[in-house]
Order: C-alpha cells, then sequence, then structure tokens
C-alpha cells in the first residue's frame, strides 16, 4: 500500500508541474495570437505522435485509412509508416540520458559539477579523431592501400575492434578531464562548480580551433573533420539489422542507445550495491562524519569524477560514432551537456527517473523546435518547455501546497512523514 | 488673341530648341544616364493579381539559423513567402538554431514528404547523406558548395556566384575612398566567403592600384558584438570603408560605421537603408529569386537535379543601385563631396560590368579556386 501510494505520488506530481507549466505558458502563447490548446496539440504530436498526429487522442491511438478507403485504428507508438518520431526522440534522447548519468554520479558525491558538457565534447573529438586515424594505421600496418578493397575478415575484425578503441579512448578523455577539477577541488579546495565551467569553455573553444585548424578536412564551407572510418561506424537500426522496419526510417538510434541503458544498469549497481558507491554517498551526506567513520572522502570525490567524466565522453564518442560521423564547427556548442544537467535535476538523481525524463525532455525539445511545421512560431516552444522545467523544479513546493489542499482527506500521513527521498531509486 | 498664341508658339520653340542643346550636349560628353529615372517614371502600379491555386502542391524550407539577419536568411524567406502568395502553394518555412539542428530538421521536413524540400547553406555532407538515405524525396540546395559535384537524382544545387558583383562594389569602394585603405569583415575564413572578398579587393585595386586592403574574420555568422570590435579596429587602421560578408555578424559592421562617420557596403540583401548615409550601396544577391524559381521549378514540372551555377550574368547578383532596385539612399543621405562623384562612380561600374560580361575581367572565383 504504502508503495503504491509512493508511486502515485512520484507520477502525479511532475504531471500536475506539468499541466501547471502549460497554464502559465497559455499566457504568452495567447500573446502571439495562436490557440494554447492547438499549439499544446501540436507540440506533443511533433514530439511524440504518430506521422499526422492532429490532436492529444492521435498520441493514443490512430487512424490510418488503408488502401481501400475505409480507416483502421493502431496504437499509435508503434505506428511507424514513414518514420516514427518516438525513434527520432530516442535518437536525441541517447546522450541526454548518458551525460544526465554522469550528472548524477558527481552530484551523489557532493560534487556539483556542470562540466558534462566540456567532457562531452572531449569524448567527441577523440573518437572523431581515432574514428579515422586508426582505421588508417591498421591499414597501413596490414599493407592494405586501398580501404575499398580491404579483406572482409579484416573489416570484420576492425568492426569489432575500431570501435571500441574510440569509445574506450572517448571514456579515458572525458575521465581525466573531469578527474582534473575533482583533484583540485579535493586538493586546494576550489570550487567545483566554477572549475567545471571554466573547463567546458575551455573544451569548447579548444574544439573550435581543432576544427577549423589542425583537423579541418577540406575548404567546405563550415569547417570538419574527416568522416570517420566506416569500421568505426557504430551502424544505426535503420541502417543495419532493421533495415526493413519502418518505424526506424530515418532515425540514426542505435547501439548507442543500449549501451546508455547498460550503462545506466551499470550505474545504479555501482551506487546502490558495491562499497564504493555507498561510500560517494556517505561522503555526500555528511562528508565529516564519513571521513570520521574511516571513509577516505577523497578518494571517493576522485572516483566519482572519473566515472562521470567517462559516461560524458562515451556520450560524445556515441554521438560522434553512431550518429555525425564527423565533428563539424558549431557541434562544440549545442549544450547537450548542460541539457544533461537539467535531466539529472529534473529526474531527482534518481536512475530510472532519468531513464524517463532523458525521452521525455527529448520529446519537447524535438516538438518545440518542430512547431515551426505547424506553421507556429519556434520560440514558443522554448518558453514553453522553460516553463514546464521550472514548474517541474518546484515539485517539492507543489507537493506541499498539494498536502495542505487535501489536508482533510489525506487520512493517516503524516506531513512529517514525508522525506524528500521517496522518488530516489 | 493673336499676341496669346504668338506666345505660346514662341516658347514652344523655345522649349524645343533647350531640348535639341540638351540632348546634343549629352552625347557629347557621354555623361552617366541614370536608367533608374527613367524607369521609376514609367512604372505602373502593380495591379493584385489572384494567386493560381496550387495548394496540392507544397515545400518546405530549411533556414541555417533563425529569421532577422536583415540579409541573407531574411532574403531567402522572403523568395519563400513570396512563392506561397505568388504560386499559392503550400509552404512551410522552418528555422533553426544553428549547425547542430539542421539534420534533425530536414529530416523531420522528410517525414512530412513534401514536393520539394530546399535547404539554405546546409552542410554537404548532411545534405548528400540525406539524399542519399531518401532518394523518392526531391531536395534543393541553395548555398551549399560541394568539394565535388554530387551527382543524385533528387537533388538540384543551385549556386550563385558573387565575385563579380563584389567586384563592382569594390570599383566604387576604390573610387570613393578618401584615406586609400578600405577593409573586408567576412564571417569565416573559407571559400564561399573569401569569393565575395577577393572580388571585391581585384575591384577595388582595378580603380586604385596603389589602396590598402584589409581584411579580418567574425568566425560566426550570429555575433554582431566582435563584428562591431572588429570592424572598429579597421576603421581605426585608417580604412574609410568596410565590406562586411557576415550574415548577421554584419549589423555590427554596418553600426560601427554609422557610429564613427565612416562608411561601410551592404551585402545580400538591400540594406542601403538600415542605417541612411552610411551603407553606400550594397552587394546583392537574389537568395529570394532563387528559391522562388526552385518553387517555381516543381510547379512548372520543371525540376531537373544537377548543378546549376549562376552570377551577375543571370541577374542573380548585383548592386542595389542596378535597375529593379534602384536604391538612392545614399545619394540623398551620404557626405556631399562623395554625392558629387557618383555619376562618376556609376559610370565607372556600367563600364566594368560591360567588360566583366563580355569576358574582358575576368574576376577570381574563390569557388572554383580555393586555393587563391
Amino acid at each position: 500500500m504504502k508503495a503504491l501510494r509512493q508511486t502515485l505520488d512520484s507520477i502525479s506530481i511532475p504531471i500536475i508541474a506539468i499541466l501547471l507549466g502549460l497554464a502559465a505558458s497559455s499566457i504568452f502563447v495567447a500573446l502571439a495570437n495562436v490557440s494554447p490548446i492547438e499549439t499544446y496539440q501540436k507540440l506533443f504530436c511533433e514530439g511524440f505522435g504518430p506521422r499526422g498526429c492532429q490532436n492529444f487522442g492521435d498520441l493514443l491511438f490512430f487512424q490510418v485509412s488503408n488502401g481501400d478507403g475505409g480507416t483502421s485504428t493502431v496504437f499509435s507508438p508503434l505506428y511507424g509508416e514513414g518514420g516514427s518520431r518516438i525513434a527520432l526522440l530516442l535518437e536525441q534522447a541517447t546522450p541526454l540520458i548518458l551525460t544526465a548519468l554522469s550528472a548524477a554520479v558527481a552530484f551523489q558525491a557532493g560534487m556539483f559539477s556542470i562540466g558534462m558538457d566540456g567532457q562531452f565534447v572531449m569524448g567527441a573529438i577523440t573518437a572523431a579523431f581515432l574514428g579515422y586515424w586508426v582505421p588508417d594505421q591498421i591499414y597501413l600496418l596490414v599493407g592494405v592501400t586501398d580501404p575499398e578493397a580491404a579483406p572482409i575478415i579484416l573489416k570484420t575484425i576492425m568492426h569489432g575492434v575500431v570501435p571500441l578503441i574510440c569509445l574506450g579512448a572517448a571514456m579515458l578523455v572525458g575521465a581525466i578531464y573531469s578527474w582534473i577539477p575533482g583533484y583540485i577541488k579535493v586538493k586546494l579546495n576550489v570550487n567545483e562548480l566554477i572549475s567545471t565551467i571554466i573547463f567546458n569553455a575551455i573544451a569548447v573553444q579548444l574544439i573550435t580551433y581543432l576544427v577549423n585548424f589542425p583537423m579541418r578536412a577540406d575548404f567546405n564551407n563550415i569547417a570538419r573533420t574527416r568522416r570517420i572510418d566506416d569500421t568505426a561506424w557504430l551502424i544505426p537500426f535503420n541502417r543495419g539489422i532493421f533495415q526493413d522496419v519502418e518505424w526506424f526510417s530515418g532515425a540514426r538510434v542505435g547501439v548507442g542507445l543500449i549501451i546508455a541503458l547498460i550503462a545506466a544498469g551499470l550505474v545504479w549497481f555501482y551506487l546502490r550495491r558495491t562499497t564504493a558507491g555507498y561510500e560517494q554517498r556517505m561522503t555526500r551526506g555528511t562528508s565529516l562524519f564519513a571521513r570520521f567513520g574511516g571513509i577516505p572522502t577523497g578518494r571517493a570525490v576522485l572516483r566519482a569524477m572519473l566515472i562521470s567524466g567517462a559516461l560524458s565522453g562515451l556520450a560524445g564518442a556515441i554521438a560522434i560514432l553512431g550518429v555525425e560521423r564527423r565533428v563539424v564547427d558549431g557541434f562544440a556548442t549545442g549544450g547537450t551537456g548542460f541539457d544533461g544537467v537539467l535531466v539529472a535535476i529534473l529526474a531527482k538523481e534518481s536512475i530510472v527517473g532519468i531513464l524517463l525524463v532523458a525521452p521525455f525532455f527529448a520529446g519537447l525539445n524535438l516538438g518545440a523546435t518542430n512547431l515551426q511545421f505547424g506553421d507556429l512560431p519556434r520560440q514558443l516552444g522554448g518558453i514553453i518547455i522553460s516553463f514546464i522545467i521550472l514548474f517541474n523544479a518546484m515539485e517539492d513546493f507543489i507537493r506541499q501546497r498539494l498536502r495542505a489542499l487535501l489536508r482533510g482527506r489525506y487520512w493517516t500521513r503524516k506531513s512529517s512523514a514525508t522525506s524528500g527521498e521517496s522518488t530516489a531509486v | 488673341m493673336f499676341r496669346l498664341v504668338n506666345r505660346r508658339l514662341l516658347l514652344l520653340i523655345a522649349a524645343i530648341t533647350l531640348l535639341g542643346i540638351m540632348s546634343v550636349r549629352a552625347q557629347d560628353t557621354t555623361e552617366y544616364v541614370d536608367e533608374c529615372v527613367a524607369e521609376t517614371a514609367s512604372e505602373a502600379p502593380a495591379e493584385a493579381v489572384a494567386p493560381p491555386d496550387n495548394s496540392d502542391i507544397s515545400f518546405t524550407i530549411i533556414l541555417p539559423n533563425p529569421r532577422g539577419d536583415r540579409s541573407f536568411i531574411d532574403s531567402a524567406a522572403a523568395g519563400a513567402e513570396r512563392a506561397i502568395a505568388e504560386l499559392g502553394v503550400q509552404g512551410t518555412i522552418v528555422e533553426t538554431a544553428g549547425v547542430q539542428e539542421h539534420d534533425a530538421a530536414i529530416r523531420r521536413a522528410v517525414q512530412d514528404s513534401p514536393d520539394l524540400i530546399i535547404t539554405i547553406a546546409v552542410d554537404a555532407s548532411t545534405i548528400e547523406e540525406i539524399a542519399d538515405e531518401f532518394p523518392d524525396q526531391l531536395f534543393a540546395a541553395q548555398e551549399t558548395f560541394f568539394p565535388e559535384n554530387p551527382d543524385y537524382d533528387n537533388l538540384a544545387l543551385f549556386n550563385i556566384f558573387t565575385h563579380e558583383n563584389s567586384y563592382l562594389a569594390g570599383v566604387a569602394a576604390g573610387m570613393l575612398t578618401r584615406t586609400k585603405i578600405v577593409g573586408a569583415v567576412g564571417g569565416g575564413d573559407f571559400p564561399g566567403i573569401n569569393l565575395f572578398i577577393i572580388g571585391f579587393e581585384e575591384g577595388v585595386k582595378s580603380v586604385c592600384p596603389e589602396c590598402q586592403t584589409l581584411r579580418s574574420y567574425v568566425g560566426s555568422f550570429s555575433d554582431p558584438v566582435t563584428a562591431k570590435e572588429q570592424a572598429l579596429n579597421l576603421y581605426t587602421e585608417g580604412a574609410d570603408i568596410l565590406y562586411q560578408v557576415a550574415g548577421r555578424s554584419g549589423e555590427g559592421v554596418l553600426a560601427a560605421a554609422s557610429e564613427t562617420g565612416n562608411l561601410a557596403i551592404g551585402v545580400d540583401s538591400n540594406q542601403d537603408d538600415l542605417y541612411p548615409g552610411s551603407i553606400m550601396v550594397s552587394a546583392m544577391k537574389r537568395v529570394d529569386n532563387a528559391v522562388f524559381g526552385f518553387v517555381e521549378s516543381i510547379v512548372n514540372d520543371t525540376y531537373t537535379p544537377g548543378v546549376t551555377n549562376v552570377g551577375m550574368a543571370e541577374g542573380y547578383a548585383g548592386l542595389s543601385w542596378d535597375l529593379g532596385i534602384c536604391s538612392r539612399t545614399f545619394d540623398e543621405n551620404g557626405p556631399e563631396d562623395l554625392v558629387a562623384k557618383l555619376p562618376e562612380v556609376r559610370q565607372a561600374i556600367a563600364e566594368a560590368r560591360a567588360a566583366i560580361l563580355a569576358g574582358d575581367i575576368v574576376v577570381t572565383n574563390a569557388l572554383l579556386e580555393p586555393a587563391s
């Protein structure tokens, strides 16, 4: 009974927050002289609905006309004619899940590190470089002059090895890039918020330089690096195993999503079921007490920062190896790392929460950008998203108010017995 | 009564004689004749024509950045809006926030399967990948320069070469500079922008070989603040005319010109009116016409895949002083000593234009010769 009430509690509050966010932003939508309901229908249809989705009902069940003029009802999320938007959403959610996990690990060691953006782009550039450099070296070593004509067996082996090298190296670079702010925090007590912001700026500038000068591939209008070798490519589902499944058409969701889900499981296990995870959570809770109890808090913090950086680096590598295949000038300023921080905060650092919030956030983003396909201004999308996030961040406040409102009917529950931990998994 | 007729007759004769003398004098000195004056006089008010109904034809245009640069992107959007209004087609105009959104926006557009997807200044690799992935969807790319010409049955490429009209702007700058130093502020150091700048510099040198030319690159097309700083630096170094080739960043250059009392040259759209008197001319690139042409090709069923290169000869590149735009803002607001020189400048430009079109002057095309 208690578990049920807790689940209900943790689901209902975000939904109420979303509704409040929509209500508040409707003022601005109305100011722009468009109907709020129509805008929200468009927003959710573009983000989560099937192709041709018109209203909220279509999000779940959708009327499709079959060849002979009749219609049949389909379950919308599985409807994939011409490509599903859920697949597009998952493509966008993959790096968000990883960077959010990264933020969660750092936060749960008491480090308010927001360096995910810098680690993400450092991982990305590492993968982009090794993605063509490693195959080049292998071809050179084996003595293949024309990569197109390389023996199949060599290619198969490379397909297995090269992506692993790239992913591993990107994780290493991300980890090192995250370890430095952790180290100067532990040894010199430099505020990690400030140092990670600085490190983000350095990374973005460094990548802009690398893409524009040493790694620039050609005289293309927008500076870009060489495309990674095909053997380094994490082939997305729509080009690989699910080539004929129309649901995946157009979306570059692939192995990266599976890696992200596995990473989520491992992070949960680490935080909740290992001594190291316990140590870092203790460090966050009461650092002095933890040290008194014999926990090496400095080491716990550094370990958390290393794991956090590796996850962000992994996210960057997957964005390159699975989706972009090269770094284009402007990639570094996309802000994926910051979105990950936001997701982690909204999910209250819970792993299950991240797995739910990241796709939701990606869908909202997609819907906001694509409002324009319904002739609505794109700026409205940004306003609506901001309000939804704002109200979600006010979750505790909303919960209290709700309690006060319902006090008469909330029988046995004492307000003092509710702890903020109820949503953490 | 008789005297009255006589007087009228005399007046008439006098007028005819005067006209005759004037026309003879005009022929004598080959004075520049402003075609624009004649054109504005004969221009009839345009009649509103109801657009034909082509609502079964649809297109989507993907803009590389949000609108509001008062230059290149607004010009493309204007072309799309004109196509919607005049051709009666269904059009969707999609703004993106930058290069990281281009891919997702095009993929989303493909899901609607419009008759044509027009991309503006989207990177070549993105377009190639998507055109390859969706062979049934027609694409038209404007402002995308491929290192090698692509060969897809569903991709039409349209390149507007702007080196020649930049050359004409350079002629104007070379003749009007007081300090003998002119400069260019580019959005980034790559062939698509150097196309403008090299043409401009060649134009300057053609009329003023001793003139010094300066260059500065902003590194962004949406950073007016940095562009303004760079423009102020160039003005401090002695330049008095700057050519901006930097999209929305260029607004900073124009503002710097107006603040310091120097001159600037606008780009892509007619920017002469943004700071009247500070912007002498704009080197225009008719992206709007190109976009309109794409949509028209679908309506008329004349869409052909492949590469089309156009430039000044085809009317896609020119100056804001030209026939059809006839901007005379600078004549009314510019410094008097420079305005006095304008007929002479326009004469020189007309000659240079004729020489370019005849092939007597060859302006370097930085896109076809990237090494330059």
